[in-house]
């Protein structure tokens, strides 16, 4: 069966279009859906980054977070009791009590500053711009390009913005082939249709998934683009009244003047009601706005990690304790919900494990669809209508492209060794694990600029990052002594489940990389870009080899 | 194979359509949706739909500019609406 062609100047228009915007953002798009992969296990691998959560049996019922307020009053100096700060109640993958508050001295001066604290004994353990681990963190930085500073979230708001205009674009350039492809999904034959099986027959399964994180993405990377018209044409400016269509919660006004009163109401006795009323909904985040103060209000977030609308807020006023404000899990309206949605469909919180790991094989798709995408490119311009000049240059975005995206996984494992050979007790570790993985990153990547072949480029990488794997459970048993045999015995599945991840991913990278990519070596490696400078001597070309591997096709 | 290059647009028609989908574009969109929010009651459900919708509509009408032959076309009838929405939001408001 075959779908209706487009006509031919649509179609080449929309071919056009559709190569250059994929071109252009293909390795930032690809570093977005690496990284955002791994991030959406972030909070499961914390118990893995920092031992001193490897805590089990915690409650969060049983945390007294007054305690905890009073205890941050005592730790922090000029801790802003007024303005917003909230806790993060411990949870089975992440045991450790969260604070996130903000100080204010004598001239006005407000600073963020969050802190972890031990669930059981309420004991400080860490306090500052940043955790002692960062790793999960830095990945899941990493995948809205939050290290380039101030534009980087719009940077990364744009790629996903153009990758919506690319799978649209996409979709009406591979209309007519949509189907036929589809069955005919091969490693056979030549390469430039091993690509283009690949990229139409798992783009289109790919598809909807897509279309989510493009549209999502777009949405929080740039949603200022809305939000400031918005306010401004139909609010006469005020994006306050925005805010609150968006997300009621936060659209309470509070004045810093109002008097101080003794409340109705404390976090525990609002945390004691919501899990009364709602036994089987993990409560979140705990939070107020002017504590203290007559207006002040203490609001609480819920999720039941179950339902794609099973989030909800309920906000008390500070003095009555009355319920102000109340988004109920699963019976919001459509404009309570909507955003909730968005928001749940991006970080994939709506069906427990399986579904992360169901986003994740999809992310790792369109990860392979990107690459293809670029190999596609370079394959079909690898023939006699180029110059030599332009065919070096193919070859060259094409190689610095693929060093780039394919080192990030040596890289990663990288971090996660840093993770646990930077000394726990070290001042600033952060940074020094930090530094490790990008420096790493970028020698990784330079160095794959020397391997001209791309089956070379892909297989060491492939081995690097499996021998650096292979070294991360080793590197957590002698740190940690929380070796992998017995976190398992010990039913620290957290803890055991990283490790066990990375063994396996080890162990069948290098089978992979020795069995399956070292047959045809011996043929291929003659076959680099050299014989593209002789071909200056010789005009006549009949079918050269071609930069790397492949010959080139003329397919209709 | 590349796009074949006879059908594709001149540099001059190559960057009106793209100026037309981006910049044209998103002022539709925005106005688009705002003049809609004008005429509704309910403000917050638009507010809330426009999270994903003017995306959507965005990238949509970066690809229709490109649809059009003629560059200058594509900005024609983008002005039309940006003038239309505009008008619609200055009455209502």
């Amino acid at each position: 069966m075959k779908l209706k062609a487009l006509k031919p100047r649509l179609h080449n228009a929309m071919f056009h279009t559709h190569t250059v915007s994929g071109i252009v953002i293909s390795f930032a798009l690809f570093i977005c859906f690496y990284c955002g992969a791994v991030a959406l296990f972030m909070d499961e691998i914390y118990q893995w980054e920092n031992p001193e959560a490897r805590i089990s049996g915690v409650e969060a019922s049983a945390v007294d977070y007054d305690q905890i307020i009073t205890r941050i009053e005592k730790e922090v100096p000029n801790f802003n009791k007024n303005g917003q700060f909230g806790i993060v109640p411990p949870t089975e993958s992440n045991p450790m009590v969260w604070f996130y508050g903000s100080t204010k001295d004598a001239e006005g001066q407000t600073d963020r500053f969050m802190a972890t604290l031990n669930p059981e004994s309420g004991e400080l353990v860490s306090l500052g711009k940043e955790p002692k681990t960062h790793l999960g963190r830095t990945i899941y930085e990493l995948h809205f390009f939050y290290q380039i500073p101030v534009i980087g979230i719009y940077l990364s708001g744009l790629v996903a913005f153009f990758f919506l205009f690319a799978i649209i674009t996409g979709l009406l350039t591979h209309w007519k082939n949509i189907v036929n492809r589809f069955y005919a999904f091969t490693t056979e034959g030549k390469w430039k249709q091993i690509w283009t099986n690949g990229h139409v027959s798992l783009g289109f399964i790919a598809l909807p998934f897509q279309l989510i994180y493009a549209v999502t993405g777009a949405l929080l990377g740039l949603s200022i683009l809305l939000l400031a018209p918005s306010a401004f044409l139909m609010f006469d400016g005020d994006t306050s009244k925005v805010v609150a269509a968006v997300r009621p919660d936060a659209g309470f006004k509070y004045d810093e003047d109002a008097a101080v009163v003794d409340g109705a109401i404390s976090f525990n006795s609002v945390f004691e009601k919501v899990s009364e009323g709602y036994p089987e909904t993990e409560i979140t985040y705990i939070y107020t706005n002017n504590y203290g103060k007559e207006d002040g209000t203490v609001s609480v977030r819920v999720d039941d990690h179950r339902g794609i609308s099973g989030d909800g807020v309920f906000v008390y006023g500070f003095k009555d304790g009355q319920l102000k404000q109340a988004d109920v899990p699963n019976e919001k309206s459509y404009a309570q919900s909507t955003f909730g949605v968005l928001i749940k469909l991006h970080y994939a919180t709506y069906g427990g494990i399986f579904l992360k790991i169901i986003y994740f094989i999809l992310a790792m798709i369109t990860c392979y669809i990107i690459l293809s995408g670029v190999m596609i490119w370079r394959t079909a311009r690898d023939n006699k209508k180029y110059s030599d000049k332009q065919r070096r240059f193919h070859h060259r975005v094409t190689k610095v492209y693929l060093a780039i995206t394919l080192s990030l996984f040596p890289a990663l494992a990288l971090i996660f060794i840093a993770n646990k050979l930077v000394p726990m007790e070290l001042a600033d570790r952060v940074f020094y694990v930090n530094s490790v993985f990008f420096s790493g990153w970028l020698m990784f990547s330079l160095i794959g600029l020397f391997w001209n072949n791309y089956r070379k480029l892909n297989r060491n990488y492939i081995v690097i990052g499996s021998v650096l794997g292979l070294l991360i459970p080793i590197a957590n048993g002698l740190v940690t002594g929380d070796w992998f045999w017995n976190t398992l015995a010990n039913g620290q599945y957290y803890v055991f489940s990283v490790d066990m991840t990375w063994l396996i991913i080890g162990v069948f990278g290098l089978a992979i990389s020795l069995v399956y990519l070292k047959q045809k070596e011996g043929k291929e490696d003659l076959q680099i870009v050299r014989p593209l400078r002789k071909i200056k001597e010789r005009p006549i070309l009949t079918e050269e080899p071609t930069p790397v591997l492949q010959n080139f096709s003329d397919t209709k | 194979m590349p796009a074949n290059p006879k059908h594709l647009a001149s540099p001059g028609h190559r960057v009106l359509k793209i100026s037309a989908g981006i910049l044209g574009g998103f002022l539709v969109t925005i106005l688009g949706h705002n003049a809609l929010g004008t005429l509704l009651e309910n403000k917050s459900a638009l507010i809330v739909t426009t999270a994903f919708s003017a995306f959507i509509v965005w990238a949509i009408l970066m690809v229709v500019a490109f649809m059009f032959k003629s560059g200058w076309k594509a900005w024609g009838v983008y002005l039309l609406l940006i003038v239309l929405f505009g008008t619609i939001i200055y009455f209502y408001k």
